[in-house]
């Protein structure tokens, strides 16, 4: 396939699939900490993953929510000393939450998307926290660590509806007007869905 | 079927919820080793990771080494002149150290088993956020195995929790879940390092007659058998001696600058370096 054909697909909205996705959503997760190392952010926890995990949800998509979220989850197991399956089961129990109460949540506006990736964020810590107070000897965290979870969850949900901008004219949809580029089934075709 | 295939798409995220708690039950009590699967998934995604570092470290040098020279030649004529006064001073301490192994062979004391070190380059940092742990570019291939001290000419930086046959994750003494056994150097106070997720570690059960002050360097006891004696963990920052508390509340900066590590020392254990000697001698054995 030339050129040509790639942005043919790119237009019809195929081009930019969930394999895709999740390919950058595991170079997120494999460089993350030494970006955060290079610009010496190490104490904030900015991370993308909830933000594709929202934006998933938005679509309708919690078939491929779910198993990004076990595969991310898991990947950050490997690559942490943590126990295996800790953040899997950290995002995968997230996600399914946000699913079912997804009658009460709106996802077609930006700006509660926005505010679910900072409640996303603060769950996952508290989540992590009580699972490792549950399965290990229960190290405590310390105090200072809670003023950067709260930056980082501000932080990355101000990163959150760029994203989804991106996101959504990455998969070939028309994202001029940055409200409807999260609009539930309105617009399925991004990211070939 | 029917109920299943209807309600498919939440029975495959109960599944996957199901999955993440057996993995997670399956890991306890199993350390912090790798499996062979996450072996298997280090040796692919820690490529990528030494990629990324070492295009970055390629750029970080080229700026350094050609664009940022601007008061090089001050620089080198202040360095020169302060190697002058550094070789004066190291001829004073050349013979010191001459006088003291005199007197060491005087008393018959046996001199520090030959420790090896294994030079290794971090390749990645921890990705959630929430442990202090490298990726550094030695694995089992190399003789590296669990539980190896790692240092760099600061002092201590963790300890090896996970290995593959080309990579090992090290867990860094800034970790919550750090402790190393430690002396004040001048005092001999014992106690115990512990990380505290920051840059700062705390120095644990120090008792109220132990004389600690700041500034007071921490090193490692050598008791629990994984860093030799006599390494620099860190640096008193601060005391505080309520009367309400059994230990004193020692805080410790880490001597080693975490936001400047590149390159690690791995020290081989005397089994490994036993092991070495005795394929040597094999070879030669098979030589003659």
């Amino acid at each position: 396939m030339g050129i040509g054909g790639l942005i043919r697909r790119w237009r019809a909205g195929i081009s930019f699939s969930f394999p895709i996705l999740c390919a950058l959503s595991a170079i997120f997760v494999l460089l993350r900490g030494s970006i955060s190392h290079l610009l010496g952010i190490e104490w904030l926890d900015i991370d993308l993953i909830p933000i594709v995990l929202i934006y998933l949800l938005g679509k309708d998509q919690e078939l491929r929510a779910g198993v990004l979220a076990f595969c991310m989850g898991t990947l950050t197991d490997i690559l942490t000393p943590a126990q295996l399956g800790l953040f899997a089961l950290t995002y995968c129990t997230i996600t399914l939450g946000l699913n079912h109460c997804r009658q009460f949540l709106d996802f077609t506006n930006i700006k509660t998307s926005a505010l679910f990736v900072a409640m996303y964020l603060l769950t996952k810590w508290a989540f992590v926290l009580v699972v490792l107070r549950l399965f290990t000897t229960g190290n405590l965290i310390p105090s200072t660590s809670f003023i950067s979870v709260f930056l980082s969850a501000l932080i990355t949900s101000l990163l959150a509806p760029p994203l989804f901008y991106l996101m959504d004219l990455a998969g070939g949809g028309r994202a001029s007007g940055t409200l409807i580029t999260i609009s539930g089934n309105t617009h399925g075709r991004a990211f070939g869905l | 079927m029917a109920i299943f295939l209807e309600h498919k798409t939440k029975w495959v995220a109960y599944i996957f919820v199901a999955l993440s708690v057996i993995l997670l039950s399956l890991s306890i009590g199993k350390g912090q080793e790798w499996n062979p699967a996450e072996k298997l998934a280090i040796e692919i995604t820690a490529p990528i990771q030494k990629c990324f570092i070492g295009t970055v470290r390629f750029l970080k040098d080229s700026w350094k080494n050609y664009f940022f020279l601007a008061g090089a030649r001050q620089e080198n004529l202040r360095l020169k002149a302060r190697i002058e006064l550094l070789e004066f001073e190291n001829s004073g301490y050349q013979e010191a150290l001459l006088t003291n192994k005199r007197l060491q062979d005087l008393l018959n004391i046996q001199d520090k088993p030959d420790n090896l070190l294994l030079p290794a380059m971090v390749t990645g940092w921890d990705s959630s956020g929430m442990f202090k742990s490298i990726i550094i570019d030695k694995g089992s291939r190399e003789g590296v195995s669990i539980n190896m001290a790692v240092v760099n000419s600061e002092g201590v930086v963790g300890r090896v929790v996970s290995v593959s046959p080309h990579y090992s994750q090290v867990l860094l003494v800034t970790d919550q879940n750090s402790a190393i056994d430690g002396l004040v150097q001048s005092s001999r106070g014992r106690g115990m390092v512990k990380g505290s997720g920051s840059d700062e570690c705390y120095f644990d059960y120090v008792i109220k007659t132990c004389e600690i002050k700041q500034g007071d360097a921490i090193v490692t006891s050598g008791l629990g058998g994984i860093f030799p004696k006599g390494l620099c963990l860190g640096r008193v920052e601060s005391v505080d001696d309520s009367p309400y508390e059994l230990f004193k509340d020692v805080r410790v900066i880490s001597a080693v600058n975490f936001n400047k590590l590149e390159e690690v020392l791995i020290i081989m254990t005397k089994d490994f370096i036993a092991l070495r000697k005795g394929r040597a001698q094999g070879e030669d054995g098979a030589l003659r």
